[in-house]
C-alpha cells in the first residue's frame, strides 16, 4: 500500500463531504470530470448563493483511492469560497496536501474540471 | 479500520503457500546433499540424481505423463517460452519452412502472449482466438484459423484470471488433424483438476510449482515422446541437461520440493476440488444475497474450483483493495495490478471498461475456510456499499433504475 500517503489514506478511508445535495435545492449545480480512458470520475455538487460563495459542496468520485482523496481534499477547500477563490484554487497544491507522487499529480487537476464544469454550466443557467 | 497483522490470503491463483511436508523434503538438498545431479563420479551426485528422478517420476505421475517427458525449467514461463519458441522454431526448420504459422487466444497469460509477438519478429504469422462471453474459445472458430501452414497451436487449460477451463482435447484434436502441435499452459489447473496429458492430447504441457504448494523458481515442460509432432528445440544452450532441451544444474531442492508438492497435490485433488467449489459458492452466494450489480466474470461451472472473478459495478478494482488491508486479493491479475490498465482478459470477455475496471479475483486455496469466507465476504459487503455511496458510476445506474 505504499503507493499511497498517509494523506491520500485519511481521505480515503475518512472522505469529507462525500454524496449529493438534495435535487432542487436552490442554487445547486453539478459538474464532471474524467480522466482521458474514464477510469476516474470525479463529480462535484455545488450549492451557490446569491452572494457567490458556495455554501455547500460535496463529491462524487469513481476510480483509485487517489481519485477519491483529492475530490474530498478540494470539496474541503471549496465549501465556503467564494467562486473566484474557489477559481484560484491550484491543482500543485492539492498535490502538495495530499503528498501525491509525480506519477499521482495529475489526478488532482479532475475536481478542479469538474468545478470548471459546474460553474460553466451555472453561468450558462443564470 | 482495525490494524491487522496478517491478511486472509485470497490470492491462490497468484501463488500458493509452500506446503511445511514440501519444505521438509527439499531441506537436506540444501545441506547434507548437496550433489550436482549431473556428477557422475561420485555418490554425492548419484544421490541428488536418484532425488531428481525420483521428482521427475512424482511430477510425471500428476499429469499421467511418462518420467521421461518431463523437462525441469524455471517456471510456468520459462516452459511457455521453450514451448513457443522451440517448437514453432523447430517445427518451421523441419518443413523447410513451409509451417511458419502460429494460433493462441487473446485470454492467455503474457507468458504466451509476449512470445507470441516475439515470434512475429521473427517472421511468424500469429493467430489470436477470441472468446466468447463467458472466456470459451469456440473450437469452430480454431478449425477456421488452422491451416496447412499451422505449426503450433498454444491454449491454456485454466484461465489464471478468470478460472475458465477451456476444451483441450477437442481443441489438440483439431490441431492434430490439421498436422499442428499443441502447446497447453497447465500451470492454474494441475493439482487443482485432473490433468492427463493422453486424455487431453497435447504434445506439450507447461507447470509450475508454486501454485500447487510447492516451491517458487521451479516447473516443467511436459514434451510428449509419441508424438511425432512433438518436436523442439532449445532455447537455452549449455551442458546438454534434461536431454540437451533445457541446459543448467538442476536445482535439485526445487526438483525435490515439486516431486513432493505434486504427489500431494494428487492425493489431495478431488478432496480439495469439492471443498474450493463449495467455499467460492458461499462466497459468490454471500456477496449475491447483500450486494445488486455483481457480476460473475467467466462461466459459472467450467472453471478451476477456487476461482471467483466478480465485477462490483460502480466501485474500482484498487480502491476497492485499498480499501480492504485485512483481505489479500487481486484487482485482474497480479501483472495488470501493476500497470493500472483493464484486464486484457475481461476485455477480450467483450466486458465494457467500467465492468473490467470493478474487477476482483478471490483465489480460493488450501488453507481457507468457511469462517475465512465469511468474514471476507462481509468486509467486501460492507466496503462496496462504502465506496458506492460516493460513487457517481452507481449514483447513474441506481438513478436510471429508478426512472423505469
Amino acid at each position: 500500500m505504499s503507493e499511497y500517503s498517509a494523506e491520500v489514506l485519511a481521505h480515503f478511508r475518512c472522505p469529507r463531504g462525500a454524496g449529493r445535495l438534495p435535487d432542487g435545492a436552490p442554487g445547486t449545480v453539478s459538474g464532471d470530470a474524467r480522466d482521458a480512458d474514464g477510469g476516474q470520475r470525479v463529480r462535484l455538487h455545488l450549492q451557490v448563493g446569491a452572494d457567490q460563495r458556495i455554501a455547500r459542496a460535496r463529491f462524487q468520485a469513481f476510480g483509485c483511492p487517489i481519485a477519491i482523496a483529492v475530490a474530498s481534499a478540494a470539496v474541503a477547500r471549496l465549501e465556503g469560497a467564494s467562486i473566484a477563490e474557489a477559481l484560484c484554487l491550484r491543482a500543485d497544491e492539492l498535490a502538495r496536501e495530499l503528498a501525491l507522487s509525480p506519477e499521482q499529480a495529475h489526478l488532482a487537476e479532475l475536481p478542479l474540471q469538474a468545478l470548471r464544469d459546474g460553474l460553466a454550466y451555472l453561468r450558462a443557467r443564470s | 479500520m482495525p490494524r491487522v497483522t496478517r491478511a486472509i490470503y485470497l490470492d491462490h491463483n497468484a501463488t500458493t503457500p509452500c506446503d511445511a511436508g514440501v519444505l521438509a523434503a527439499m531441506l537436506p538438498y540444501f545441506t547434507e546433499e548437496y550433489g550436482n545431479a549431473a556428477s557422475r563420479t561420485h555418490a554425492y551426485g548419484f544421490r541428488a540424481d536418484a532425488a531428481v528422478e525420483r521428482a521427475r517420476g512424482q511430477v510425471a505421475a500428476l499429469v499421467g505423463a511418462d518420467a521421461r517427458e518431463i523437462v525441469f525449467t524455471s517456471g510456468a514461463t520459462e516452459a511457455n517460452n521453450l514451448a513457443l519458441f522451440g517448437a514453432a522454431r523447430a517445427l518451421r526448420r523441419e518443413s523447410s519452412g513451409r509451417r511458419d504459422h502460429v494460433i493462441s487466444c487473446r485470454t492467455e497469460h503474457r507468458a504466451v502472449l509476449d512470445p507470441c509477438r516475439a515470434l512475429e519478429r521473427e517472421g511468424f504469422r500469429v493467430t489470436l482466438l477470441g472468446v466468447d462471453g463467458e472466456g470459451l474459445v469456440d473450437p469452430g472458430r480454431l478449425h477456421a484459423a488452422l491451416d496447412a501452414r499451422t505449426a503450433l497451436v498454444s491454449i491454456m487449460h485454466a484461465n489464471n484470471e478468470i478460472g475458465v477451463v477451456q476444451p483441450i482435447a477437442a481443441l489438440a484434436l483439431l490441431a492434430a488433424e490439421a498436422g499442428a502441435a499443441f502447446h497447453c499452459d497447465a500451470a492454474q489447473s494441475a493439482g487443482a483438476l485432473g490433468v492427463d496429458v493422453t486424455q487431453l492430447g497435447v504434445d506439450f504441457l507447461s507447470l509450475s510449482a508454486h501454485k500447487l504448494h510447492g516451491p517458487k523458481g521451479i516447473g516443467a515442460l511436459v514434451v510428449r515422446r509419441r508424438s511425432p509432432r512433438a518436436r523442439i528445440e532449445p532455447i537455452l544452450h549449455g551442458g546438454g541437461h534434461e536431454r540437451g532441451l533445457r541446459s543448467g544444474t538442476l536445482p535439485v531442492p526445487l526438483c525435490v520440493g515439486f516431486g513432493a508438492a505434486a504427489e500431494l497435490a494428487l492425493a489431495a485433488r478431488d478432496a480439495d476440488a469439492a471443498r474450493h467449489t463449495r467455499l467460492r459458492e458461499r462466497l459468490l452466494a454471500r456477496l449475491s444475497a447483500e450486494l445488486p450489480g455483481i457480476v460473475r466474470n467467466g462461466h459459472a461451472s467450467q472453471r478451476l474450483p477456487g476461482n471467483l472473478n466478480v465485477s462490483f459495478i460502480g466501485v474500482e478494482g484498487e480502491a476497492l483493495i485499498a480499501a480492504l488491508p485485512e483481505l489479500a486479493v487481486s484487482a485482474g491479475s497480479a501483472c495488470t495490478s501493476a500497470k493500472r490498465e483493464p484486464s486484457h482478459v475481461l476485455r477480450a470477455l467483450g466486458a465494457g471498461q467500467a465492468q473490467a475496471l470493478s474487477a476482483l479475483r478471490f483465489g480460493i486455496g488450501r488453507g481457507n475456510d468457511e469462517a475465512q469466507i465469511d468474514a471476507a465476504a462481509e468486509l467486501v459487503i460492507a466496503q462496496v456499499r462504502r465506496l458506492r455511496a460516493l460513487s457517481p458510476v452507481w449514483d447513474d445506474l441506481r438513478r436510471a433504475d429508478a426512472r423505469t
